[in-house]
């Protein structure tokens, strides 16, 4: 199955940003995670700038390395592969352990140990069918993070045939990263697109940086007016990789009916990092609104928007 | 001295470093052939492929991924280099761009101009990778059998040289496509894939359906109910509440250009109609809805593309179009509803071997105003029987198959010709028994040479060819370019294999389109009776060395970049000559025309001192074992006839032959079997008449 790169959010902002601050603006352009990167940095010299810009896509092309399950020879698909992993990277560990965490406070409605029934919804879309629900129930039997080891040793699945698919929160650690990085070398403005977004500073027009959301239903349009983005942003929609033409069957599957979420099309959440932001908004699609509000309250985050199956939009706050 | 330079050549060719193959271009140069809007993204690393974007309201698009052939497909060329063509291919598989960034080919280099080379990859904009494109050849143009095919125009005399373009163009999209565009692993898009006709018997509807040449898909009114539950449009349709086990849907498909299928369901009539209307490589499929839901809907218009029926194959979306028939008849014992026929362009990529289904749209709406619409998706997969389909290899891989097969009649002709030459000077005897009769075969057989095998099927052997051995050789170590051109490997299977038995004269002499041509130009210019200049041989002796040099110079150059192997091989006039036959610039006409002019009053001059190639058949002429042309014991002691009849000096006083500078003309034969002229028995028959007479 294909996964269609669409990104859902979208960096609305005056292109060229006039750089009224004195400062340069460059742009990277790529493609990482199976859909495309941007990372945009200001600063007043443009050798910094552009030293900074290729050491963030270097951190960019190493988490990747590390975590893309689109990478056949990333560690992450390696363990899906072999059941076991031996010196895994600290980046897996840290994302292992941040994914925990939201397991534990999801009571396992976040679970990136659903691979066994995105593979098989894959599989069965590629044919034009749907999987059975005797399948679905078998492969419901393998997802289980408690069953994912982590020791001195490595990583290692319990049960043979999980699968670990760390969509949910990847894009958001390697957002994080790249943030990092860019930091560390000295730029103070940034607008990082790793899938989903982080962002440093301001504009080059010394405006705050803003990001629209594109309504899941109307390609062009977007859900009410821009967020104004200090920190992280994240989003979570039906139309990025449909299983089925509707859309009611999608990359978000509910790990406990092995179905995608009913109610949502869209959820869009506001964090101070991008990894908590991309787990919280995956795993608010699956509990529902109501209680994606507390969820991301207890993590010190909040939902920015959501959009119903139906098209009704809601922008709390 | 030619022992020390053959070995001096090949330590160089082991010692030099390997021919470059890594792309050329840089981020700065890639930011000028695509230029704002569109933006360069950071390459990538496996396979190196450079993501194209545009950036519309700033958040940017994917519109293509360029790379270079040479990153991904180095098929060497005909100067032993791979051609290098920057393509730009775009996410659905569709070729935006190709041009050519660096090539040596020598047919383009300096013969036909580059004019021709831009020409025919402008004509890759627009295609795409689903369909398999061929090159025709320059004369037939047209596309041949059709199919997901398309034909683009082939360059004349250079026919070979596009192949390997092509060829280039096409892999190296394929690695980027199966890489970045989910290409299904296993199918090759430039598969054909065609029914077999003679794969039919007559079946009556039941066994069609048994056999699933026909399926049925009937979704139960619960099981569509299912699927909008937890709506807001669940529970709106009252029947299907009221009988939730009875059949919501009743739908067949099959797939028709299998005779199987098409002809039992069509009738005899109807099958050759349809096969009319998919001409061209066309698909159809048939879509029976009966039952409470109508596939089609009641505003579903003739000849339009369908509302709620998608077909999906590996994940893509494929094109369907209603053909329009009005009334479709099908067999007794299909069910009564309504049945079209949806067709599907030869374009579209669909494989009729492969597993396929349609996808239908079931949609319920609520409310008057702004009716709310839900739909969910039924699906119809559709397994293809094996055993119904031809899957023919692409052109592509078997090219060099295919160029063989379009060139048999030539190729036959040249082999009969090769096979008469060889058996004629076997029997050396037989042969010049004649005089007058030799004199005459050889005068038409030159002429078959210079006009057939030099003009016609373009198969006069150069030096450029080892050159591009060489090259190859130290590089890629692809020698199949060779494969590209069968009439040059004929020749040199033949003058090769001559080479060890006879020496270098049998291609010297019979099949080399030049040397023919100086030999004609000598018969045509006898009546002029103009004065031979004859060298002395010590002069002689010398001027033979010139060409090792010329030949250490052509190979040597072969590993310098190409512009000085391409000067070096210009000492050849063999291209003006006989590529094209004179129609070039002065410069290269005058030294052609200059040589076999020379060669009228200087025997053959280029051949024996200067000839590049020559040299090369010399060394390796040394394997020669048999010394088979005719000779007696009387011949040097004293006679010398032979030696001094010899137009090229290859009889020595003691009258041996000299076979590196024998050029296998047989004049010594014929004079060997002539009782007339032969010295030895002139005298023997004088002394035999003189013992019978008084």
């Amino acid at each position: 199955m294909r996964r269609r790169s669409l990104g859902l959010a979208v960096g609305l902002l005056a292109w060229p940003a006039r750089a009224e601050r004195g400062l340069v603006e460059a742009r990277r352009l790529g493609l990482a995670f199976g859909t495309t990167f941007s990372i945009r940095a200001l600063h007043a010299e443009a050798r910094v700038l552009q030293a900074a810009l290729d050491a963030a896509v270097a951190e960019l092309r190493s988490v990747q390395a590390v975590l893309s399950l689109f990478d056949p020879d990333s560690q992450l698909s390696r363990l899906n592969r072999e059941g076991m992993l031996r010196r895994p990277d600290p980046v897996l560990l840290a994302v292992l352990a941040e994914a925990r965490a939201l397991w534990a406070a999801t009571a396992g409605a976040f679970d990136p140990t659903i691979q066994p029934l995105w593979r098989l919804w894959a599989e069965a879309s590629a044919r034009g069918a749907r999987p059975s629900e005797a399948a679905l129930a078998e492969a419901r039997a393998l997802v289980d993070f408690a069953a994912v080891e982590a020791d001195a040793d490595g990583l290692r699945f319990r049960r043979a045939g999980m699968g670990l698919t760390l969509n949910g929160i990847a894009q958001g650690h390697a957002a994080d990263r790249v943030a990092a990085v860019l930091r560390a070398a000295g730029i103070a403005d940034a607008l990082v697109d790793a899938g989903e977004f982080a962002a440093l500073g301001r504009r080059g027009d010394s405006a705050p940086w803003q990001v629209g959301i594109r309504d899941p239903r109307r390609g062009t349009g977007l859900v009410g007016s821009p967020v104004t983005l200090e920190g992280c942003l994240a989003v979570s929609g039906d139309d990025e990789c449909a299983f089925t033409a509707d859309r009611s069957e999608h990359h978000i599957l509910d790990p406990r009916t092995g179905h995608s979420p009913r109610d949502l099309a869209l959820l869009a959440v506001r964090a101070p990092r991008a990894a908590l932001a991309d787990g919280l908004s995956t795993a608010g699609f699956v509990v529902g609104p109501a209680r994606a509000e507390a969820l991301a309250a207890r993590f010190g985050a909040s939902v920015e928007a959501w959009v119903t199956k139906d098209g009704a939009v809601r922008r709390p706050g | 001295m030619p022992r020390l330079l053959a070995r001096g050549l090949i330590l160089l060719v082991l010692l030099l470093p390997h021919a470059p193959r890594a792309g050329t271009l840089d981020r700065a140069a890639m930011e000028r052939l695509f230029p704002a809007p569109l933006v360069v993204g950071e390459k990538e690393a496996s396979p190196p492929v450079w993501p194209i974007f545009r950036t519309a309201m700033t958040s940017p698009e994917l519109v293509a991924y360029a790379f270079e052939s040479a990153d991904l497909a180095p098929i060497p060329g005909f100067s032993g280099v791979p051609p290098n063509l920057l393509v730009a291919l775009g996410p659905d598989g569709s070729y935006l761009d190709v041009r050519v960034l660096s090539h040596h080919e020598p047919v383009f280099l300096e013969g036909l101009g580059e004019e021709p080379l831009h020409r025919f990859v402008a004509q890759y904009a627009g295609l795409g990778l689903r369909q398999s494109v061929k090159v025709g050849s320059a004369t037939t143009g047209a596309s041949r059998g059709g199919s997901a095919a398309a034909t683009i125009d082939g360059v004349a005399k250079a026919t070979a040289s596009v192949r390997i373009i092509n060829e280039s163009v096409l892999a190296a999209a394929l690695a980027v496509a199966r890489a970045k565009l989910g290409f299904a692993a296993g199918r090759d898009p430039g598969l054909r894939v065609t029914p077999r006709e003679d794969a039919f018997e007559p079946l009556p509807w039941p066994e069609l359906l048994r056999r699933g040449l026909v399926r049925r898909v009937a979704p139960s009114n619960a099981e569509v109910e299912r699927g909008f539950a937890g709506t807001s449009v669940a529970g709106m349709d009252a029947a299907a509440l009221a009988a939730p086990e009875a059949a919501f849907a009743e739908i067949h498909i099959a797939y028709l250009n299998t005779p199987v299928t098409g002809r039992n369901l069509l009738g005899e009539a109807g099958w050759r109609a349809l096969q009319r209307d998919l001409e061209g490589g066309h698909h159809a499929i048939l879509l029976l809805s009966s039952g409470r839901w109508d596939a089609l809907g009641e505003d579903f218009v003739r000849g339009a593309v369908p509302d709620r029926v998608a077909l999906i194959q590996d994940g893509l979306p494929i094109g369907l179009r209603d053909i329009g028939l009005e009334r479709i008849a099908l067999p007794p014992g299909a069910p009564e509803g309504r049945a079209t026929i949806l067709r599907i362009g030869a374009q579209a990529g669909l494989d009729p071997s492969q597993p396929w289904a349609l996808e239908l749209k079931v949609t319920r709406e609520r409310g008057q105003i702004f009716p709310e619409r839900v739909s969910q998706v039924l699906a119809a997969a559709y397994e293809p029987q094996p055993g119904l389909f031809l899957r023919e290899a692409p052109d592509a891989a078997g090219g060099w198959r295919a160029l063989a097969a379009e060139r048999a009649a030539e190729l036959g002709l040249l082999a009969a010709a090769l096979a008469l030459l060889l058996v004629a000077l076997a029997r050396q005897r037989w042969l010049t028994a004649s005089p007058r009769g030799f004199a005459l075969f050889r005068a038409g057989f030159l002429l078959f040479t210079l006009g057939v095998i030099g003009w016609q099927a373009q198969a006069q052997l150069s030096v450029v060819t080892l050159a591009g051995l060489v090259r190859a050789a130290a590089g890629t170590g692809d020698l199949s370019f060779l494969l590209y051109d069968p009439a040059s490997l004929l020749l040199w299977g033949v003058t090769l294999a001559t080479l060890v038995a006879w020496g270098r004269g049998t291609f010297c002499g019979w099949l080399c389109p030049f040397g023919a041509l100086q030999e004609l130009a000598r018969q045509a210019a006898a009546p002029l009776r103009l004065r031979q200049v004859r060298v002395p041989p010590r002069w002689d002796a010398r001027l033979r060395r010139v060409k090792y040099l010329a030949l250490a110079l052509v190979l040597g150059s072969a590993l310098l970049p190409a512009p000085w192997a391409e000067a070096a091989a210009e000492l050849e006039p063999f291209k003006t000559a006989i590529t094209l036959g004179f129609d070039r610039s002065w410069p290269f006409v005058l030294y052609a025309g200059g040589l076999v002019v020379a060669n009228l009053v200087l025997h053959k001059a280029f051949c024996r001192w200067l000839c590049p190639l020559g040299a090369a058949l010399v060394l390796g002429g040394r394997l020669r074992v048999p010394d088979w042309l005719a000779r007696r014991e009387a011949c040097g002691s004293p006679c010398q006839l032979c030696r001094v009849r010899c137009d090229y000096g290859a009889i020595r006083r003691d009258g041996g032959i000299d076979y590196d500078a024998c050029f296998q003309c047989m004049d010594c034969v014929v004079i060997h079997n002539d009782r007339r002229q032969c010295v030895p028995l002139v005298l023997a028959d004088r002394r035999a008449a003189r013992g019978r007479g008084a």
